[in-house]
């Protein structure tokens, strides 16, 4: 029997560990200590060379948010008013409550786009099932990304072809309501049927959540080198992060 | 304890892990449906409800969660936060199926609608807390009248929810119904879940 090719990957748990670091204060920090922590992160991402992909998610996503988090809660809040401009009143708490969601979801969406723009998902997830997570879960993930690539295409096309057929937009919405099933029954009962298929042929090869099961050999096709210095530092990271909010709590700083 | 790991090991197996997935991305996939056909629905829990109905809750709720992180870590990471919220469609639709609403038409919507509410009812203290009732969703301007005429900010996002999401579960056990009448037989029979349909 020939022996598979190890494909060997690179894994530096630095990388997670300040994410979940960040994330961790990011719910369990004050706003002050959050905005600190905040400034940090944005002046090592904004030199890092994946800052485009950073920011992006960013500005397409948490900013119109954040912006009009500060307009309805400035707005709405009771309290004494902050500002006005023209006609419109904001109160100072309403300011402060948007302003802590606004640093939280900033501190989270930072984090976590630093560490996908560092880490692919495919090596996330072989580090997870190196790490004993259940193999079932990474399965399911990976191959729901892949499918949603191919369900796209697929439903792209069978739109082009009910639009060929008479399937018209501009119609009201209960016709419209209609047009769904037309769409999404095709798509179904394809990828159902290749599901079963695809399920038949996991059994039969032997795919379980155990260890060592035929699809699971001693031997992995994935191997990864986990960087044990980047491992080491994120645990301080971490830990460090966690002694300081205990230190915090405990009022002994 | 026991009955939870046997039912997760009843149905999380090799038979129903690419229909899990494949809920996952039809979640996914229906929102691009949506669009495109210029619908002002979310129906973002067909690939959750369906996959419930024919394989059982737990399915379900991994269904959602798979789709939310995924459209989390893809397209918008809000949707990440809202993981809960599948979690509680997941188990619903599973636990209504198996008592016959996806068999006739007028079972299915008074199930989408109580869905509903306990959607709005588990979303409310997340788009509150996390996002200070705005969550981009199409329906803030609800959030922005319920907080002028004097709510709170977790009654204004329950509030929003309570007017959105009845009627998009309800149409989405509706499309459901119809998905699972259409689909032939012989593919429903080899589903864990085929008496539910």
């Amino acid at each position: 029997m020939p022996t598979p090719e190890i494909l060997r990957r690179k894994y530096n748990p630095l990388d997670h560990y300040i994410t979940l670091t960040v994330i961790f204060t990011a719910f369990a920090f004050k706003l002050e200590w959050q905005i600190v922590i905040l400034a940090v992160l944005v002046a090592v991402t904004v030199f890092s060379t994946n800052r485009k992909r950073i920011y992006r998610g960013f500005l397409k996503f948490v900013l119109p948010l954040i912006l009009i988090g500060f307009l309805i809660n400035g707005l709405f809040f009771t309290g004494s008013i902050a500002f006005a401009v023209g006609p419109l009143k904001f109160k100072d708490q309403g300011l402060v409550f948007a302003s802590a969601v606004a640093v939280r979801l900033t501190l989270i969406v930072i984090a976590i786009s630093y560490y996908f723009s560092r880490v692919r998902s495919e090596t996330m997830a072989e580090y997870l099932v190196a790490k004993g997570a259940d193999r079932r879960f990474v399965y399911i993930y990976l191959l729901s990304v892949a499918m949603v690539h191919l369900m796209r295409d697929k439903l792209q096309k069978i739109y082009t072809a009910q639009s060929a057929r008479g399937l018209d937009t501009t119609r009201n919405i209960f016709t419209r309501a209609r047009y769904l099933l037309p769409m999404l029954v095709p798509l179904s009962y394809s990828y159902i049927a290749e599901s079963l298929d695809r399920g038949t042929a996991l059994r039969a090869a032997g795919f379980s959540d155990r260890k060592y099961s035929r699809l699971n050999a001693p031997v992995p096709i994935v191997q990864i080198e986990v960087n044990r210095r980047g491992l080491l530092e994120g645990r301080i990271i971490l830990a460090a992060a966690i002694c300081f909010w205990v230190l915090r709590l405990t009022k002994w700083l | 304890m026991a009955e939870a790991v046997s039912r997760f090991e009843r149905e999380v197996n090799a038979t129903t892990i690419p229909l899990i997935a494949f809920g996952a991305a039809l979640n996914i996939v229906v929102g691009q449906a949506v669009q495109l056909i210029k619908l002002p629905l979310y129906l973002d829990s067909i690939g959750t409800i369906l996959i419930a109905c024919v394989v059982g809750p737990v399915a379900g709720m991994l269904t959602g969660a798979f789709a939310n992180l995924t459209l989390g870590f893809f397209f918008n990471y809000a949707f990440i936060f809202f993981i809960p919220v599948t979690l509680v469609i997941g188990a619903f639709s599973g636990l209504v199926a198996k008592i016959g609403v996806f068999r006739k038409w007028y079972a299915a919507i008074p199930a989408g609608l109580v869905q509903g509410v306990l959607a709005a009812v588990a979303s409310a203290p997340i788009a509150a807390f996390m996002f200070g009732g705005v969550t981009m969703g199409g329906t803030d301007f609800l959030v922005l009248y319920f907080r002028a005429i004097g709510k709170s900010i977790v009654q204004s996002a329950f509030l929003q929810g309570l007017a959105a999401d009845p009627v998009d579960k309800a149409v989405s056990y509706l499309i459901v119904y119809f998905l699972l009448t259409r689909i032939p037989k012989s593919i429903l029979l080899r589903l864990p879940g085929y008496a539910n349909a």
